[in-house]
């Protein structure tokens, strides 16, 4: 090889280095949302905007956003309704080579919007869905976590099913095994299980999790460790409270990190918003944001992609904490489960400007 | 006993509350915009459809009082559908409510087809309320309320209970002495022919209207001979005294030609109508339903064989113009679209 020759390798190299973005796999259901236009009820509308959301899509989706190389993986049905559902991941950015083809049905979910003191509503139909019925031999694991860095998947997966559940421990066993770091958001969901059956079958898999993510409720939910001094119904939240919380979640599963969000409901409009992190014996606080909301469906799966990239990217905690908040903050004023926001966005707000003034 | 609102046309003596009653399925249709496919689409229209609904729809659109039988989850999404049965002037008095926790609406996913793209359906009814319908939630005292009882081939096909409901409501109705009505309908996605033979062929010593095509005749049942032939081996076979079957001609996806022959056992004999040619196809679905409502209409209003062709054939070809499931017409147009079918004269462009 020439000296020239050996020059342009050289960059190749250099290059690939630079540009080859970190690997994200991400385990979950996505559904067919269907919303009517505006606050529109159920019973009134004619024509439901037609979007595709869940929790671990979102993740992925965001992750995208922010320049990884995100996939997810799922089971659809080959009809054109589960080709929608790719057809959408795709459009984002998303790797969607590793989902499986088959099944009969797309899940759905109806989402009515709520404004101040109407509660939005949501409807769930999809019990029966392609991957509510899969099966392990759907997902070669070995295969889908080559090169990957890191895995992530909520409490809504292994609540999907038995078959599901161990479907998520093959794959958690499967990345731990390659050393690959999980992330689990506990995201407890009432209408999929009960708190006992939830606890159960999400202590067994917390062995593998490096990184756990909770809300304000849901350590309560699926645990049964309570926050003192807080009442999340009224709207009171002990930041203090959740310090426990936190500690005892890890010295239960051996967290390397537990990240919570604190919500605190004024109106169905109107929330304040801030995180904690505690890594290593310490408490990283965030700043706290009043949000006006637009749509709060995919807040918390917003903050999981904003720790992750932050922690792929070897950001400190209090920084990393600081920028999954300020990303779930911008997603709250976005319609749609995803978060459509870059990296310079969320940057520019937890760095300060949450003064909402044009950028120009 | 006063008459219903509505209920016009029938000996006022012993009047019973409907003209019709159907049994069967609603399913939330939700379609893409216009000609978008399904796989591309931002949004869905959302609207109520079922064949059965489709036909005492049809009927009441025409000015008799009509209801449905069926089981709707008792949710917001059930109510939706409950209210678009009323709006499309049928009564829910006997649509059941479904309170147990996994009780979900069927729904279907519609496409339009222009050609040479097929029109396309994706169904989601699985496990749906309706298929765990049954007599006690019905209740027996609907045997003696309406006049004509009407199900179709698609009732039948969704699973045992649905079905031996089905037979129950058919036996029950005929005992009390109402006419029994019956579309075959055949549906290849919920069912197989043998499975669907058998339960036609169950049904068909009960009837006193049947509709069916020749192709189903001939494909599934077995039937051979001219279609005069057919008509009247049900009628010699089963007793049943009016056998309608539609003549559609497709020439493309939106452009269709629509007629029609009904044999008369009363007069044994066939009587048919000049074809709608060219319609303009914005919606077919629900055409065959149109054309039933038509038919049974006309007889329920006391109207001769020859006019049933004419009002089931100017229904079906003014529903294919329509978009959604159902008809929406009235008695007034459909009478002058008839009357402008046959005329020989200049024909004005639009009604003012």
């Amino acid at each position: 090889m020439d000296k020239y020759g050996f020059l342009l390798v050289f960059r190749y190299i250099l290059r690939r280095k630079i540009i080859m973005a970190k690997k994200v796999v991400t385990f979950g259901e996505i559904m067919l949302r269907l919303a009517p236009e505006g606050y529109y009820r159920f019973v009134q509308a004619d024509k439901f905007g037609a979007t595709y959301g869940g929790g671990e899509a979102n993740v992925a989706v965001s992750l995208a956003n922010f320049g990884l190389d995100a996939a997810f993986v799922t089971k659809l049905p080959k009809h054109e309704i589960g080709q929608s559902a790719v057809n959408k991941l795709r459009e984002f950015g998303v790797d969607t080579s590793k989902i499986t083809r088959g099944g009969s049905r797309v899940g759905i979910y109806f989402l009515e919007k709520g404004a101040s003191q109407r509660a939005s509503k949501v409807i769930y139909d999809r019990a029966g869905s392609s991957i509510a019925t899969a099966a392990s031999e759907d997902f070669d694991w070995e295969s889908i976590f080559n090169g990957v860095e890191w895995f992530h998947f909520t409490g809504i997966t292994p609540a999907l099913g038995d078959n599901v559940a161990a479907i998520c421990k093959e794959a958690c066993k499967a990345a731990k095994a390659k050393g690959i770091t999980v992330s689990c958001d506990l995201n407890y969901r009432k209408n999929l299980w009960s708190r006992e059956k939830a606890g159960q079958v999400m202590a067994g898999l917390m062995e593998y999790v490096d990184v756990c993510i909770a809300n304000e409720e849901d350590a309560a939910d699926v645990f049964g460790i309570h926050a003192a001094d807080t009442d999340v119904t009224s709207g009171k939240v002990s930041h203090e409270g959740y310090k426990d919380v936190a500690k005892q979640l890890v010295e239960r599963f051996g967290f390397s990190k537990v990240a919570i969000t604190l919500r605190e409901s004024i109106s169905a409009n109107d929330n304040n918003w801030a995180a904690m992190l505690y890594e290593d014996g310490e408490y990283y606080f965030s700043k706290k944001y009043a949000i006006r909301i637009v749509d709060r469906v995919g807040g918390g799966d917003s903050f999981g992609a904003g720790l992750i990239y932050a922690s792929l990217n070897g950001q400190d905690s209090q920084n990393a904490i600081e920028f999954a908040v300020a990303a779930s903050c911008l997603k709250h004023t976005i319609e749609g489960d995803i978060n459509m926001v870059s990296v310079d966005e969320v940057n520019k707000l937890a760095g300060g400007d949450a003064s909402g003034r044009v950028q120009r | 006993m006063t008459l219903p609102a509505g209920y016009r046309g029938k000996v006022m003596q012993n009047a019973k509350s409907f003209a019709a009653l159907g049994f069967g399925e609603v399913m939330m249709r939700l379609s893409p915009v216009g000609m978008e496919r399904i796989a591309y689409s931002d949004s869905f229209i959302k609207r109520a459809g079922g064949s059965e609904l489709n036909v005492v729809s049809g009927i009441a659109r025409l000015g008799l009082r009509t209801g449905l039988i069926s089981k709707l989850p008792d949710s917001t999404m059930g109510s939706y559908i409950r209210n678009q049965i009323r709006s499309y002037g049928v009564s829910d008095d006997h649509v059941a409510r479904d309170t147990a926790g996994n009780a979900r609406l069927g729904i279907y996913y519609y496409e339009s087809g222009v050609y040479p793209r097929k029109p396309q359906v994706v169904y989601d009814r699985a496990g749906s309320s309706f298929t765990s319908v049954n007599m006690d939630e019905i209740g027996r005292d609907v045997f003696d309320q309406a006049d004509l009882f009407h199900v179709s081939g698609i009732t039948l096909a969704l699973g045992e209970k649905a079905r031996e409901t089905a037979f129950d409501l058919v036996k029950g109705f005929k005992a009390a002495g109402a006419k029994i009505s019956f579309d075959v309908n055949y549906r290849a996605a919920l069912w197989s022919e043998e499975e669907a033979k058998a339960a036609v062929e169950a049904i068909l010593p009960y009837l006193d209207i049947l509709f069916v095509s020749e192709e189903t005749s001939r494909r599934m049942l077995g039937r051979t001979g001219e279609l005069e032939d057919i008509q009247k081996g049900y009628s010699a076979d089963y007793g049943i005294s009016v056998v309608a079957s539609t003549q559609r001609k497709i020439l493309s996806h939106s452009r269709h030609s629509f007629g029609s022959v009904i044999y008369s056992a009363k007069d044994d004999k066939c009587f048919t109508a000049k074809p709608y040619e060219n319609i303009e196809v914005v919606d077919r679905i629900g055409s065959g339903d149109a054309y039933v409502s038509g038919v049974l209409y006309s007889i329920l209003s006391g109207k001769s064989i020859e006019e049933a062709v004419e009002y089931g054939n100017a229904m079906a070809a003014v529903k294919n113009t329509v978009p959604g499931d159902l008809q929406a017409t009235t008695i007034l147009e459909i009478e002058s679209v008839i009357r402008d079918h046959n005329s020989v004269g200049v024909v004005s462009e639009m009604n003012r």
